[in-house]
């Protein structure tokens, strides 16, 4: 031990606080673009098999999901919400402040929870498939049922149908673009086209008012008629990873991807 | 043991009736941590390797053999005694005030685990929160355990103090506390229905009445030293604080020590009194010392402990690690390995594989244990026994365990913790807004990530550096001989150079669950 020991130690804790020190300021260089990431949904799951995405602390996010089917999503953490309708995209945007790995989560059918009531805004019901965005009450003649696109929500079509008579489906496609801005009326007759017109166009925070013109009664669905919803229900129990066989059916919602916003 | 039988039957019922909840595993809450990156983990982990020699090499310089540590007596103080006495009455008044909230927010409350107030204290503020001040500034617990308290005030109430009935066997040691510590554990880690406020209330008068049974039967003492498992825990965490107690009778015509019932009498290593709470009680202001000390000094006496309690220990300490090694990726392959085997098993297959995660891997950590301090013995030449290795170098390695507990749950404790604060103000979700916070929204930026990464690895070097120095200090005590105990510390260094660098590992992984 000829070689001077306080020399080593002193040389190791200052090379030690050196090296911390450079990590801490070293990477603070702000990044020039903000990004704009797009994230395509096939049956709830990304595409590509990305299991993340990771963003610069400060940047201003874009995330674009698309998607086959309607998908709420949730940004955990950041408490950021959109929606995706079928065959559409929604931008899902927020201020990177935190740091930390955040989980971006669809929310499925059916369950009203109160899980993220700490976030100040319920989450009402969530979008996949049949259902989820609306149901009126059953109409008779005369019956008005109405629904209001919510502001958030992306570009793409909402299919809908009467429940009461399967095989009659009509559409609202929504663009942030075109497309009317107030209330949109569709009439409901007789026939094996009921919905006139057929198809509607509205921007995110329009309302669609039915009125029903039919004798017969009248309930409308969002999203296909069951029949051509089977499939979807198929592809979607298909890709639950087996080892949280248990789990996934009691979760009631399902990570779809992490952002990761990194220092 | 009835009652204890009848703890397991019931919290088996309830694990396997009680539906699984949404929230996982793993106490309860959600984290947003981001591994460490890793240019961190090879600093850290170079950082280890490197002080270790620093700490061995100084040893080697070392000769003096007098490691007796500065302590200052605030209790000469009567400002200072006064203060305590009043903060601890206040302090013990809201801890059961705090018990009668959970229960009453378990049973009456809302049954959504984020809105109820039992889950986030219990799992958060208190499992988390408590471990974090005993460890850092002193062993709170004893002053605000709400069992030991309602106990207290029962015998102010009838005017005389309760008579154990039965002595405690000697045999029974502190097993008791490890069987209780493994239940708990398994609560944690493995039962799904933990963060059920209603569950939590029913495990609460469980746990309640074994408690008072144990004190009623056993004496208050006695209970809370053997068969305690949150008692017997958090008086090991509180061995690292910079706070301690003592009691010093020897003066006087009767020594305190020899009318205690708790365990001064069996341990016969120990010149002093130190940390032992029903002396305090016995003793007068005179005798007393309530002292501060360095951090860590409290883990370095070098007394020998039981059996049991090197057991519970080494459960103690690889549960801590368990509950992060089993949200690592790894796991979910070790899951997935299992998952054939243990399929065909009543029960959950995830929930059966975590069980045996929960007892194994404190199997593993004590085998590994042993077959170290085998070692050690050997490179001492069998100065150092087998039997006196093992039951005094266990605590050399709580500074590794803490220090890793501390990096673990640092940014859950400051994020997740704050749901604390909406739920006082409404703590059972009926709309109510006693404070004012109830529409608090916590602030996720509170804790940057690089800041949470600088303290993970000072903590996990820092604390092996002092895990490397209790060892020595310890062997030293116990060998009185320099150059054979610096030399029987080689094998424990290897056992501490890879503990840490596991922990560094698991604070590099992405966490799932």
């Amino acid at each position: 031990m000829k070689l001077c020991l306080r020399q080593f130690i002193t040389s190791v804790i200052i090379s030690g606080v050196l090296v911390i020190m450079t990590m801490s300021f070293a990477c603070t260089s702000p990044s020039n673009s903000d990004p704009v990431l797009d994230i395509n949904l096939i049956g709830g799951a990304v595409t590509d098999g990305r299991d993340k995405v990771t963003v610069k602390q400060g940047d201003d996010v874009s995330l674009i999901f698309s998607s086959d089917r309607n998908l709420k999503l949730h940004l955990h953490g950041y408490d950021v919400e959109a929606t995706v309708p079928a065959g559409g995209e929604a931008n899902m945007e927020f201020h990177a402040t935190a740091t930390g790995r955040f989980a971006v989560t669809s929310h499925p059918a059916e369950n009203h929870h109160g899980a993220h009531s700490t976030s100040g805004h319920s989450m009402g019901d969530s979008h996949i498939g049949h259902g989820n965005l609306f149901e009126s009450d059953t109409l008779s003649t005369g019956g008005v049922f109405s629904y209001n696109i919510p502001e958030d929500m992306g570009n793409g079509e909402i299919p809908y149908h009467d429940h009461m008579n399967h095989g009659t489906e009509g559409s609202i496609l929504v663009s942030s673009s075109e497309g009317e801005e107030d209330t949109v009326e569709v009439s409901i007759r007789e026939g094996d086209q009921p919905f006139q017109p057929v198809k509607v166009m509205v921007k995110p925070g329009a309302t669609v008012r039915w009125t029903s013109e039919k004798k017969d009664k009248v309930r409308l669905t969002s999203g296909q008629s069951p029949a051509a919803t089977v499939d979807e229900a198929n592809q979607a129990s298909g890709h639950g990873m087996n080892i949280h066989e248990g789990h996934s059916t009691e979760n009631e919602e399902e990570t779809i991807i992490f952002v990761e916003v990194r220092p | 043991m009835k009652s204890k039988s009848l703890v397991i039957t019931a919290i088996v019922i309830l694990a396997w009736t009680g539906y699984p909840s949404w929230l996982s595993a793993h106490g309860f809450g959600e984290r947003y941590d981001l591994p460490i990156p890793l240019n961190y983990f090879l600093i850290g982990a170079a950082a280890t390797v490197a002080f270790s020699f620093v700490v061995i090499g100084w040893f080697v310089r070392r000769s003096e053999r007098d490691f007796d540590y500065r302590r200052l007596n605030l209790w000469e103080s009567p400002v200072f005694r006064t203060i305590a006495r009043v903060l601890s009455t206040v302090m013990a008044v809201l801890s059961v005030g705090l018990l009668l909230v959970v229960v009453g927010a378990g049973f009456y409350g809302t049954s959504d685990a984020l809105d109820n107030f039992a889950p986030t204290f219990v799992w958060i503020i208190w499992w988390v929160g408590v471990g974090y001040v005993v460890a850092l500034v002193g062993n709170i617990w004893a002053i605000v355990n709400p069992w030991q308290i309602i106990f207290e005030w029962f015998e102010i109430l009838f005017n005389k103090p309760i008579v154990p009935s039965f002595r405690w066997p000697d045999w029974l040691d502190a097993w008791p506390a490890l069987v209780g510590f493994l239940l708990f554990a398994w609560v944690e880690n493995v039962y799904t229905g933990g963060s059920r406020p209603f569950n939590l209330a029913v495990l609460i008068l469980i746990y309640s009445t074994v408690t008072w049974t144990g004190m009623i039967l056993f004496g208050k003492h006695v209970w809370l030293k053997r068969g305690d498992p949150f008692a017997v825990l958090f008086a090991l965490f509180a061995r690292f604080s910079p706070t301690e107690i003592r009691v010093n009778s020897h003066n006087s015509e009767e020594d305190i020590c020899l009318m205690c019932q708790s365990g001064c009498s069996w341990n016969t290593d120990l010149s002093e009194c130190i940390d032992c709470y029903e002396c305090w009680e016995l003793s007068d202001d005179s005798e007393r010392r309530f002292s501060l000390r360095p951090w860590a000094s409290g883990l370095a006496r070098g007394e020998r402990v039981t059996t049991a309690l090197v057991a519970f220990h080494i459960t103690a300490l690889s549960t801590v690690t368990y509950d992060g090694l089993s949200e690592t990726p790894a796991w979910v392959t070790v899951q997935s390995f299992m998952w054939p085997l243990v399929d065909p098993l009543p029960g959950s297959a995830v929930a059966t594989i975590d069980s045996i995660g929960t007892i194994g891997l404190p199997l593993l950590f004590a085998s590994i244990y042993v077959v170290v301090c085998r070692m050690v013995s050997r490179s001492s030449g069998g100065r150092l026994t087998r039997y006196d290795a093992a039951h005094s170098l266990v605590f050399s390695l709580v500074p590794i365990a803490l220090a890793y507990n501390l990096s673990h749950y640092l940014s859950f404790l400051l994020i997740a913790g704050q749901q604390i604060i909406p739920l006082l103000s409404d703590p059972i979700g009926s709309g109510i807004d006693l404070f004012g916070t109830a529409g608090y929204i916590p602030n996720i930026a509170v804790i940057n990530a690089r800041a949470a990464w600088i303290v993970s690895i000072v903590s996990l070097v820092s604390g092996h550096v002092v895990s490397v120095y209790i060892a020595h200090v310890i062997s030293l005590r116990r060998l009185r001989e320099h150059t054979i105990a610096v030399k029987s510390q080689y094998p424990m260094l290897v056992l501490m150079v890879f503990y840490t660098a596991v922990s560094l590992w698991i604070i590099s992984q992405p966490l799932i669950g």
